[in-house]
């Protein structure tokens, strides 16, 4: 473990308190950031809130393959964990029990497909999410239709999505609320939405959006940038 | 004859089932003029591929024992080991990759980086073998090389390096780009035979154009001398393959061929490739532990003139008698040398040296370092270490994964008795993942192993090779007993009846580990018990671990600790601390919170998406927990962590649950506690099972 680092339950009170409760069910929460600077290590730490909890976890992995995120879970735990290896095995044992990952390779995602692989997990063997995490999705076509379409699957699902947003240097684009491309016109949509800001040799979490109020204030809370373990500045 | 050491290359042919790697074999065979006509592999001609040489292997169209096989392409003596596809024979394939200095992986066009590919990756990895890939079926309906090659880079995380392009692909597969020389090849004649150099058709020359930056930019980091030359416009072909090879051999690097076996595309330009580039005994460093030295680890030296090393990585029977294939590492082998089996000291004489071509033999004099020859009459088995006596080096053992599946047989009569003996001693040394033993209890031949099909071919074997009349009974899963909570123990064993007594007392405890099996430790201080019963103390807790007393199984996980003890100076004897030892054990065992073990497989479903959900459904059933769904295109990679006592049959359940359009793979995972209601299940059925046993 990083000297640097809350032990165990205090880093999952600190994800909780500052990332992991605003949403809930049915709700949409949006993570942005510039590519490589720690999205899914951030939306992983969320999952594992959720599982530490014993909620169930959908995670979504876009373009990806499932073994990079099966990497970062176990990374993370092992980090988070303070127990020997025996326990930490079985810990790991019993959240990957309540943790399904889902990736779709080469271009292959979209809602329908999702709804129909949740379906089938539904029904063929009794998985119910708490939570979905899509991570990796692609704004690159109307990027509010896609947001809506996400919502809209939160609202008939009754679980709470998040979902990694990659903002781009080259578009300045942002709306009124100091909102970055590509949520800058669906924010709306976004229950919640969190940036990870880069510098200083670490990286901010900054909350933009919780329920109606922008830029709120919140215990400043850090991403190591070597580790991706979230700390108290 | 001594071959080109620096020429010389040994190679695995390894990949996913039904890859078409046994067809890659025949064509390689037929290229280099080993075998004069081609066959199917599914026999339909009656003749079979010539490297499934087995009955069975014939009639099931699949590769059970790896065949060595030699040949020369264009002055390089090549050995080729044709590796088993699936995962039941995965030791094949690890012996085959621990001797073998480079590697062809072979893909399919359509089916992409399957599961066993990976599994077959990750034990070239663990071997640190460098690869080629071949991109095999590019004539087939769907085959697409370059989503192939996308998905090594992204599934298997290698830097794979396209070498050319396909000049058409599915029914209008004619040939490839080859992007070094930038030509286009095709194959004609009957059989391919007739390569044509022509050049690249005017539509595919930008894509071609660009596929060879990319391999430029690709090699140029192996080679400061070809980066240079792109700068300076001076790039020649034998500046491209230097910097290949060098990457290939780093093991940073998968140089990407491509074509169709079966029709008789591309094979030749991967015969050059395997020469160019892969390495040969002469860039290889094997290390070696050498006995006299407190096993102090040396590097062979490929010199034909220092004392020899070679390992016994194959045995088997044939029908000339037993042949045991050995890889030289050191030094020379020659007709009428005596050999030393360092594991036993056993010296033998080598009679007959040969070398092999499928089920048919060469005789040869001598066989030079880094070659793989045939020994016959030698007694070992495999894994052991030959020297020529001036050194006792031993080789690393390699790793062999325990049973995990064990089936009753019962030879119908007295003849087929003694056959079955003679099988059962074949099999085993030649396999080491296959075990027998006699369950002394009901009196039958337990066969273990490491799947279903495994031990479904060694039957099938038995029956066919050695005529043996037999019945099975159902298979049954390895399961295990473990202790979960520390349990102390004081036991004294005391007995008098006429004569010397009996007497020691043992205390101490037992608790879980996570370290192996079984760990003993020896906490006395005062010689409580004298130093020469501790042994005696660990001999009967070892002997408790044969079979618990949930259910009959071995104990694994336990550490026994004794802290403490007490001796008569006349009576305690070493039996006499065995028994107490044992009487210990019994004693804290059912306060030690003993509870079953099972074995869970990896089981990974490959499907058409649209049964998805059938088979989350069926694996779901079958007490599986579903880890990753992964999408790709129309197909879905299903894996999931399921127990073995759940997957019997299960090969059939798929199949009418998906039309057989979906397969499966799988291996052991790992142990995992019973669930409460089936342990309960299996300890009544053991009870029953004694109580019936005890009343016969």
């Amino acid at each position: 473990m990083q000297s640097d680092q809350p032990a165990g339950q205090e880093a999952m009170e600190l994800v909780r308190r500052t990332l992991g409760s605003p949403l809930l069910p049915g709700e949409l929460g949006g993570l942005m950031a510039r590519a490589g600077v720690g999205k899914t290590a951030c939306l992983t730490h969320i999952a594992l809130e959720h599982l530490f909890q014993g909620q169930p976890v959908l995670h979504v992995c876009i373009d990806g393959v499932a073994e990079k995120i099966k990497i970062w879970y176990q990374e993370l735990m092992r980090n988070l964990a303070s127990s020997s290896r025996d326990q930490l095995a079985d810990l790991q044992r019993r959240l990957e029990g309540k943790r399904f990952i889902l990736a779709y390779l080469h271009h292959t995602f979209s809602v329908q497909k999702l709804e129909q692989s949740l379906q089938n997990l539904e029904e063929q063997t009794a998985f119910h999410p708490a939570l979905v995490v899509v991570d990796g999705l692609h704004f690159d076509h109307d990027p509010r239709a896609t947001v809506a379409e996400l919502h809209e699957f939160a609202r008939r699902h009754g679980v709470a999505v998040w979902m990694s947003i990659r903002t781009h240097r080259h578009i300045a684009i942002s709306n009124e609320h100091g909102i970055a491309y590509p949520c800058h016109d669906s924010d709306d949509l976004l229950q919640a939405i969190l940036s990870l800001e880069p510098g200083g040799g670490a990286i901010r979490v900054r909350v933009l959006k919780h329920g109606v109020q922008y830029q709120p204030e919140h215990p400043e809370v850090l991403l190591n940038p070597q580790t991706y373990l979230l700390r108290y500045p | 004859m001594v071959d080109d050491f620096a020429a010389t290359r040994n190679i695995g042919i390894s990949a996913h089932i039904d890859s078409g790697k046994t067809t890659l074999s025949e064509r390689i065979l037929y290229y280099t003029q080993r075998i004069h006509a081609i066959h199917d592999v599914k026999g339909r001609d009656g003749v079979g591929a010539k490297m499934d040489f087995m009955e069975l292997e014939k009639e099931r169209g699949i590769t059970i024992q790896s065949a060595a096989t030699y040949c020369r392409w264009n002055e390089s003596p090549i050995n080729i080991i044709d590796t088993p596809g699936h995962v039941d024979f995965t030791i094949e394939v690890e012996r085959a990759l621990r001797v073998l200095d480079g590697a062809v992986l072979v893909l399919c066009a359509v089916g992409g980086v399957q599961s066993q590919s990976v599994t077959v990756d990750r034990q070239m990895e663990r071997y640190r073998v460098p690869r080629l890939a071949f991109v095999n079926k590019c004539d087939r309906t769907g085959a697409d090389p370059l989503r192939v090659v996308q998905q090594l880079r992204e599934k298997l995380n290698q830097n794979a390096v396209l070498l050319q392009l396909p000049l058409g692909l599915e029914s209008g597969h004619e040939g490839v780009i080859d992007l070094v020389a930038m030509k286009a090849l095709r194959f004609e004649g009957e059989h391919g035979d007739e390569v044509t150099v022509g050049d690249i058709p005017p539509d595919l020359l930008s894509q071609a154009q660009e596929a060879r930056e990319q391999l430029l930019d690709a090699a140029s980091l192996f080679s400061d001398e070809l980066t240079e030359a792109i700068l300076e416009g001076e790039v020649t072909d034998q500046l491209i393959h230097d910097a290949i090879r060098r990457g290939t051999l780093a093991l940073r690097l998968t140089p990407v061929l491509m074509g169709s076996a079966y029709k008789n595309k591309g094979v030749q330009p991967l015969l050059e490739a395997v020469c160019r580039y892969l390495p040969g005994p002469a860039d290889t460093t094997t290390y070696a532990r050498d006995l006299d030295q407190d096993e102090a680890e040396v590097a062979l030296k490929n010199a034909p003139d220092l004392p020899l090393v070679m390992l016994a990585f194959k045995l088997e029977v044939s029908r000339y008698g037993q042949l045991t294939y050995v890889r030289l590492y050191q030094g020379t082998l020659n007709k009428g040398d005596t050999i030393v089996n360092v594991r036993t000291g056993k010296r033998s004489k080598v009679g007959r040296l040969v070398r092999m071509h499928a089920d048919e033999m060469e005789e040869i004099e001598r066989a030079a370092v880094g070659s793989i020859a045939a020994l016959f009459g030698i007694d070992c088995t495999s894994g052991d270490t030959f020297t020529d006596g001036r050194v006792r080096y031993s080789m690393t053992s390699m790793h062999v994964p325990s049973p995990v599946i064990s089936l009753a047989i019962k030879p119908a009569d007295k003849k087929s008795e003694m056959s079955v003996s003679k099988a059962l001693t074949r099999f085993t040394k030649e396999d080491p993942t296959f075990k027998t033993y006699l369950e002394e209890e009901t009196g039958e031949t337990i066969i273990c192993g490491m799947g279903e099909l495994h031990l479904e071919v060694y039957v099938e074997r038995m029956r066919r090779e050695y005529q043996v009349e037999l019945t099975t009974g159902m298979p049954k899963v390895a399961y295990r007993e473990t202790v979960s909570q520390r349990a102390d123990f004081n036991y004294t064993h005391k007995k008098q009846t006429g004569g010397a007594g009996q007497y020691g007392r043992v205390a101490g405890f037992l608790e879980p580990t996570a370290e192996g099996d079984y760990q003993f430790v020896n906490m006395i201080t005062g010689g409580a018990i004298p130093t020469e019963f501790i042994a005696s103390c660990d001999k009967g807790f070892q002997a408790c671990l044969k079979k618990g007393a949930l259910a009959g199984v071995p104990i694994v996980g336990v550490q026994v600790a004794i802290n403490d003890g007490a001796a008569h100076s006349v009576d305690s004897s070493d039996l006499a601390f065995q028994q107490a030892a044992i009487g210990a054990f019994r004693e804290a065992y059912g306060k030690a919170g003993p509870h079953l073990l099972e074995p869970v497989m990896k089981v990974v479903v490959e499907t058409p998406s649209e049964f998805q959900g059938t088979v989350l459904g069926t694996l779901n059933q079958r007490r599986g927990l579903i880890n990753t769904t992964s999408e790709d295109r129309a197909f879905s990679t299903i894996e999931a962590e399921v127990p073995l006592a759940e997957m019997f049959g299960y090969s059939t359940v798929l199949r009418s649950a998906t039309q057989g359009k979906a397969e499966f793979t799988m291996e052991f995972s790992r142990y995992s506690p019973v669930p409460k209601s089936i342990a309960e299940e299996i300890i009544k059925r053991y009870k029953e099972d004694q109580l019936s046993q005890k009343s016969k």
